[in-house]
């Protein structure tokens, strides 16, 4: 396999809250290699977002980076200046959020905002600027581009406007794109529309997406590979397949058991009890999730497990499949 | 166009609403009205004559309608004391709070704005609560003391400013430039300290905004984000406090101009007052009152024609 | 974080308690008759003997800032109470009841905002004639938009909220509604009006004293003292400057506390 584009190590991110140092990404490690799309997955509240302002540098002004180690190829995004963040952003990574209307400036001019990443980042005359920003408005299926490019953000739909927003992400050929939950806002026939655009983008562009998203419909579409994350930590990891055929952790099981199927019609629908404890009320130095989970055990409120590889890419952060306390317990099949 | 009509329509009840309060104010002066302009040892021909002249013998009803008639056709009424017809003595005077209004919003907006944005960048915890004491002492200053501390400080000590008198403008330029300051200054400084203030928290909020995030994912400045995004959406809602601070200006220009001996319609009308000239006093109370709803419809318009997200609905 | 965001408020409450203390003193002592003249010591700089100097009549210039406190006192509370009174009323009757009702009072306050500044006060002075009571009463009048406005906006409000529906639907009666739900939740915004009322009253009173349609002698006042001062401003400069101080941190004082009621307001909603 080729060298990734983007390696996490260990990464810490704290809170300070009214003095008081909460710990909300712990011990996050990935990798995203060329051509490809990872899916980050979880609930509401488990860092998922938290993640990927943490790769462009734009956490909330009250959260730091604690420790760990971020690359974007060779460069040590740690080590950014701002100055070299604003050469990163948009020309190598950019991200595409979540809700298109506010996503957007209200007074400024779609064509504008489209063609500001051409600005920062080329030479180009401006005659050559409008040419691609209009070019770039019809690939992510802008109709009447010409016309648009004067258009107010207002004067669109919630879909062309998220396409507006998805077309500022692009514009400047980056190679790794974060799309944060860029279909939850839309409708639903919307949304398999802009879905549509997002695997387009995969197979012609040939970049790697970090794709954030709670609705395993979305996931599914579109993802290579899958990061499942819990409160702050990244419980499984795996292939799309290994994921969803063969989940490891009760989370992740937990998850697909509550994905809504025509095949489950009839059946109540399995729900996850409880909810991700907030950034307060979170416990350290045991299994995250230890509270909501139905196979715990004494080893659970011991120590937080660490990241146990099941086979190939495959691996899960469970005392189930540790080596010190899973495999000496007997653990039949569920 | 629909929202121009409802202004519009909503403009001419409030004037027609404004218009029937001050008549009906200056109904309200106790006794015979004829009587308490002349004074009480007045010859008693003289009270008639006047009676007359202010059309006491007639219902209130008739008098406003003579009233508004009149003033649709230009015609303020005539005033008691220079026995002239009040438009003329105002034409006179309306050059001079002009000028005063003018550059006194100019002084604010030039020296305001600038303030605003420099002081939303110094988000400091200390500086920001001196700042904010600082603009309330702004706002807390009675504008006529602070004229007179100007003129200590300016005319008095340092001599650079006339103290008192007017040039006007077609005599010598700089000379009524010079005259105009002080004054235009003093009536400034609160609007200064309400615009910093006003246009500070619209950039803290505005900087909080989803748009702002998507700008500096873009690889944005921060100096491209703030004037290419930020401050066009800051400066829309400081647009909509003008109209209140030109009235604000027009309130401060009526004690100003006497600090300053300026011959403005406030000089006038406190000059009025003293005189008991009742006819040009009410002409000028709603003279003013129309000028402020007038600057407010137009603010409000041009608002919206500023606002694309109105402008370009429908 | 939240003490240091609160300093400017207790500066404004510290003003305030301040110049209340002088008040109430002056009521009981002064360090001189604020009225009695000394020819021989006119227009005297400030000293041990006189700590803020004396006036053109040779009068001690503290004494009667100090008794001009009074006059500040009084308006600000007379004229606020007559504002609340008219305006909380207009606004509550808007609000509640809506309709035509509601359109005339919004009329009549659009009307009465049309009157930029003292321009109100200064009308109706000239038709009532000038004096401490009919100053409190016009500039009464001035504050009964502000208050009219935020009391109906929060009337409007609040009736939407369910816990308000919900007594509607149950049948209570208005003033039961009013009385229980709306007025505890109207009362915040309220207060943040009454001082910006107050520090407006007492900065419009100083406008009309000055220009000599407010107070009148014997009753002392600020204003009137800084029209007094105004020849003197080159030969005895402490007569304007401090004089105008008294008005500055009296007006300052109030509205640092709106602000801080404000805030505390912001932080709760």
């Amino acid at each position: 396999m080729s060298a990734p584009i983007l390696t996490v190590e260990n990464m810490d991110v704290s809170f300070k809250i009214a003095s008081e140092n909460y710990k909300a990404l712990e011990n996050i490690t990935f990798s995203v290699y060329p051509n490809e799309v990872v899916g980050i997955v979880g609930e509401s509240g488990c860092g998922k977002s938290l993640t990927s302002q943490a790769i462009l540098g734009i956490l909330p002004k009250n959260a730091i980076v604690e420790q760990g180690k971020m690359k974007y190829k060779h460069v040590d995004l740690r080590e950014l200046k701002d100055k070299d963040w604003r050469k990163i952003r948009g020309k190598n990574i950019s991200m595409i959020f979540q809700e298109p209307m506010t996503a957007l400036n209200p007074l400024v001019t779609v064509g504008k905002q489209i063609s500001e990443g051409l600005k920062v980042h080329t030479s180009y005359s401006k005659d050559e600027m409008k040419k691609r920003t209009i070019q770039m408005m019809e690939k992510v299926g802008l109709p009447r581009a010409k016309e648009l490019y004067k258009a107010y953000p207002h004067q669109l739909s919630g879909g062309m406007q998220q396409r507006v927003v998805i077309a500022i992400a692009l514009i400047a050929e980056p190679d790794l794109i974060i799309a944060d939950e860029p279909t939850t806002a839309l409708d639903v026939t919307i949304q398999a529309q802009i879905l549509a655009l997002f695997r387009k983008i995969k197979y012609e562009r040939k970049s790697s997406m970090i794709f954030i998203s709670h609705d395993w419909g979305v996931i599914r579409n579109i993802c290579d590979r899958v990061l499942v994350m819990y409160a702050g930590h990244i419980v499984e990891e795996g292939t799309l397949s290994e994921i969803l055929n063969n989940p490891k952790h009760p989370y992740t099981k937990a998850l697909i058991q509550a994905i809504p199927d025509h095949r489950k019609r009839g059946i109540e629908l399995f729900t996850i009890p409880g909810k991700v404890p907030s950034l307060q009320d979170r416990k350290r130095d045991v299994c995250p999730f230890a509270d909501r989970c139905s196979h715990r055990f004494d080893a659970c409120d011991k120590e937080v497990p660490k990241i146990e590889r099941i086979e190939g890419t495959h691996a899960a952060k469970c005392h189930l499949y540790t080596k010190e306390a899973g495999l000496h317990r007997d653990y039949t099949n569920h | 166009m629909r929202y121009f009509l409802y202004k519009l329509s909503s403009f001419i009840t409030t004037i027609i609403i404004v218009s029937m309060m001050i008549f009906f104010v200056f109904q309200l002066l106790p006794g015979n009205p004829a009587q308490i302009i002349l004074g009480i040892d007045a010859d008693p021909n003289q009270v008639a004559q006047l009676e007359k002249q202010l059309g006491l013998d007639r219902s209130s009803a008739e008098r406003y309608m003579d009233w508004v008639a009149g003033l649709l056709q230009g015609d303020l009424g005539e005033s008691l004391r220079y026995q002239l017809p009040v438009s003329d003595i105002l034409i006179e005077r309306i050059p001079v709070t002009a000028s005063l209004a003018i550059l006194s919003i100019i002084l604010t907006v030039v020296i305001g704005v600038p303030l605003g944005i420099f002081i939303a960048h110094s988000d400091g915890k200390r500086v920001s609560i001196f700042l904010n004491v600082l603009t309330q002492l702004g706002i807390s200053i009675p504008s006529f003391w602070f004229g007179f501390i100007l003129i200590l400080a300016f005319s008095v000590t340092l001599q650079l400013f006339p103290t008192y008198g007017y040039v006007p403008w077609s005599e010598d330029f700089l000379g009524a430039l010079r005259s105009f300051f002080l004054p235009s200054f003093a009536i400034a400084v609160g609007n200064i300290a309400i615009v910093i203030r006003y246009l500070r928290n619209t950039i803290l909020d505005q900087s909080k905004m989803d748009y702002v995030r998507t700008a500096r994912v873009k690889g944005l400045k921060e100096h491209s984000i703030l004037y290419g995004h930020i401050l066009r959406n800051s400066l829309i809602p400081v647009l909509t406090i003008m109209g209140l601070l030109v009235a604000d200006t027009l309130g401060g220009s009526i004690i100003i101009e006497n600090v300053f001996s300026l011959p403005g319609l406030g000089n006038l009308l406190i000059q009025s007052i003293t005189s008991r000239d009742f006819p040009l006093v009410q002409s000028m109370v709603l003279y003013i009152a129309i000028i402020v709803l007038l600057i407010n419809f137009i603010v409000d318009i041009l608002y919206k024609v500023i606002d694309p997200r109105i402008r370009l609905k429908g | 974080m939240e003490k240091a965001k609160s300093i400017p408020f207790y500066i404004g409450v510290g003003l305030i308690v301040f110049l209340l203390s002088v008040m109430v003193i002056s009521i009981f002592y002064t360090p001189y008759d604020p009225n009695a003249m000394d020819s021989a010591n006119r227009l005297a700089a400030p000293s041990m003997e006189h700590p803020f100097g004396t006036d053109n009549f040779g009068r001690d210039i503290l004494s009667r800032i100090m008794e001009g406190s009074q006059t500040a006192f009084i308006i600000g509370v007379s004229s606020v109470t007559i504002g609340l009174i008219i305006g909380f009323l207009l606004g509550a009757i808007g609000g509640y009841f809506g309709g035509w009702i509601d359109e005339v009072i919004s009329r009549f306050i659009d009307a009465m905002l049309a009157f930029p500044g003292i321009l109100l006060a200064i009308m109706l002075i000239a038709v009532f004639s000038t004096g401490m009571m009919n100053t409190i009463i016009a500039l009464g009048m001035m504050s009964i938009p502000s208050f009219a406005r935020i009391t109906r906006s929060s009337f409007i409000q609040y009736k939407e909220y369910d816990f308000v529906k919900a007594s509607i639907a149950k049948g209570a009666s208005s003033l039961r509604i009013i009385f229980q739900h709306i007025l505890p939740n109207a009362i915040s915004p309220i207060l943040v009006a009454v001082a910006l009322s107050f520090s407006g009253a007492v900065l419009s009173e100083s406008g009309l004293s000055y220009l000599g349609l407010g107070v009148q002698p014997p009753d002392p006042s600020w204003g009137r003292m800084l029209k007094e001062a105004q020849a003197y401003i080159a030969s005895a400069p402490w007569y304007v400057i401090l004089t105008g101080l008294a008005i500055t941190f009296l007006v300052l004082g109030f509205n640092l506390l709106a602000d801080g009621l404000r805030d505390k307001q912001d932080k709760k909603a």
